[in-house]
């Protein structure tokens, strides 16, 4: 799983951000693949390997079951990442 | 699940680089473009570089959406930042690009309301919260953040936010890389394909690049292997002659895109006739405006921008570096006037701009001639 977490909270602007220990994921239009835990609506509750939680706008790749590997950008889903199989 | 171990095998990836120098003829310099931003950060933290033969050159293009903005927009940003009404929301690396009179940061410490967001939804939520507040969101970026826009305002319009507007500098991947290739000043063999924006599009709308110009393409997905394995997949078609568009990245990349993302994509948006890109110059139909549909949530509209045009700072040299022309390091003020701490141009802004993902990566030092070598 990558070593890129989906949001880390940032105190200091009393917000979230997506800087990870080496960019930005949003303005590196770099997408994180994060595994879908339950459906919210129109939305999913996502997480990557290390536990971060992040509900993600899944309306662009429906349907969407929970297990389901979601490569999401900008909190929204925007693709499927199919399983490699070793 | 398995995406990055399996693509971080350094045996493997010796293999594939050693095939690499197989399929290289000695006699020959080989150029290889890669567009995306996202690219060269991988390159330079993981070293692919020196896995490569030397008549195999990296070139850094345009694909970093923040290091091609020209500053007019940062300053058009800026304005509407400083209104009282406003909060305006933005993604992280937009905060410290400069635009001629400062940073979004810098205005920030001194009082306007200027706030980080994830996602283009947290603007919106902003907005839902602060019904007496104007809720600006600065969007930026190619094709694989457009989408997450273009949903958030199908939703705002849904559901009646209408105290939330977007100032749109969101731009598309092909314009530029058809200036590229008309560019006199610039030759190149091949091009690694950007993974994530192709997610999207897909890639068929890199055929040109091989029917057109004879140069193949090969999109690649973001780890190590998939770098070293476009790389081989390039070099293996210019050894045997052939041009075509080929995805390495299949595990990810539909060929035919994300039909649902593309379609609300141009209900929400539109091409604007032409648009400046840092170091590139005003391109046609390069960038993307909301559409009359959704004009009611156009910042650009509600609040008169200014439309400033700034040139760069004279001593900054993007866009040669932009241009491939230039190396990051070869720059006149790399390292020196322009670092992380202080960038004077925005390739050192992002991180994944060249010059700061040279810089990072320890490759802080311009490369100088030795004494006595231009005799």
């Amino acid at each position: 799983m990558p070593e890129k977490v989906a949001v880390k909270p940032d105190a200091w602007l009393g917000t979230t951000c997506t800087l990870d220990h080496d960019g930005c994921v949003v303005c590196s239009d770099a997408g994180i693949a994060l595994r879908v835990v339950s459906l919210q609506g129109e939305d999913a509750l996502c997480q990557d390997a290390a536990g971060n939680e992040a509900l993600i706008a899944i309306e662009l790749v429906a349907p969407v079951r929970v297990g389901d590997v979601l490569l999401t950008h900008g909190g929204v889903a925007i693709g499927r990442v199919g399983e490699v199989v070793t | 699940m398995k995406y990055v171990n399996e693509f971080r095998n350094a045996g493997i990836a010796q293999a594939v680089a050693a095939q690499i120098a197989t399929l290289a003829d000695p006699q020959r310099h080989y150029k290889v473009m890669e567009i995306c931003g996202g690219h060269t950060h991988t390159i330079y933290r993981h070293g692919i570089k020196d896995l490569l033969p030397e008549q195999v050159e990296l070139v850094h293009g345009p694909g970093c959406p923040v290091c091609v903005l020209p500053m007019g927009r940062v300053d058009d940003g800026i304005a509407v930042a400083e209104r009282s009404e406003v909060i305006f929301t933005c993604f992280g690396d937009m905060m410290r690009v400069p635009g001629s009179k400062g940073t979004l940061l810098e205005i920030k410490a001194q009082g306007a309301d200027v706030r980080m967001v994830y996602s283009p939804l947290d603007a919106l939520r902003i907005a839902k919260e602060n019904p007496d507040r104007e809720v600006v969101f600065f969007a930026i970026g190619f094709e694989t953040t457009a989408p997450s826009t273009a949903l958030t305002l199908k939703r705002a319009k849904r559901e009646g936010i209408r105290n939330f507007s977007v100032f749109c500098n969101h731009v598309t991947i092909v314009p530029p890389v058809r200036a590229l290739l008309d560019s006199p000043d610039l030759r190149l063999d091949a091009f690694i394909g950007p993974g994530h924006v192709s997610t999207v599009i897909g890639c068929r709308p890199y055929e040109f690049i091989a029917t057109d110009y004879g140069k193949p393409v090969a999109v690649a997905g973001f780890e190590p292997l998939d770098l070293l394995q476009s790389i081989m997949m390039l070099m293996r078609q210019l050894a045997e002659g052939r041009c075509e568009v080929e995805n390495q990245y299949s595990r990810i990349v539909p060929w035919e895109g994300n039909l649902p993302a593309l379609k609300s994509m141009s209900e929400v948006f539109e091409l604007r006739p032409y648009f400046e890109w840092r170091g590139l110059g005003f391109i046609a139909q390069s960038a993307l405006k909301l559409s009359q549909d959704y004009a009611d949530f156009d910042s650009e509209i509600r609040f008169s921008v200014p439309g400033v045009r700034v040139a760069d700072p004279k001593a900054c040299q993007c866009g040669e570096v932009l241009k491939g022309v230039l190396k990051p390091w070869e720059c006149r003020v790399f390292g020196s006037a322009c670092t992380p701490e202080h960038p004077l141009g925005t390739l050192m802004v992002s991180s994944e701009g060249a010059c700061a993902a040279y810089f990072n990566f320890g490759r802080k030092t311009r490369e100088r001639e030795p004494v006595g070598a231009a005799e």
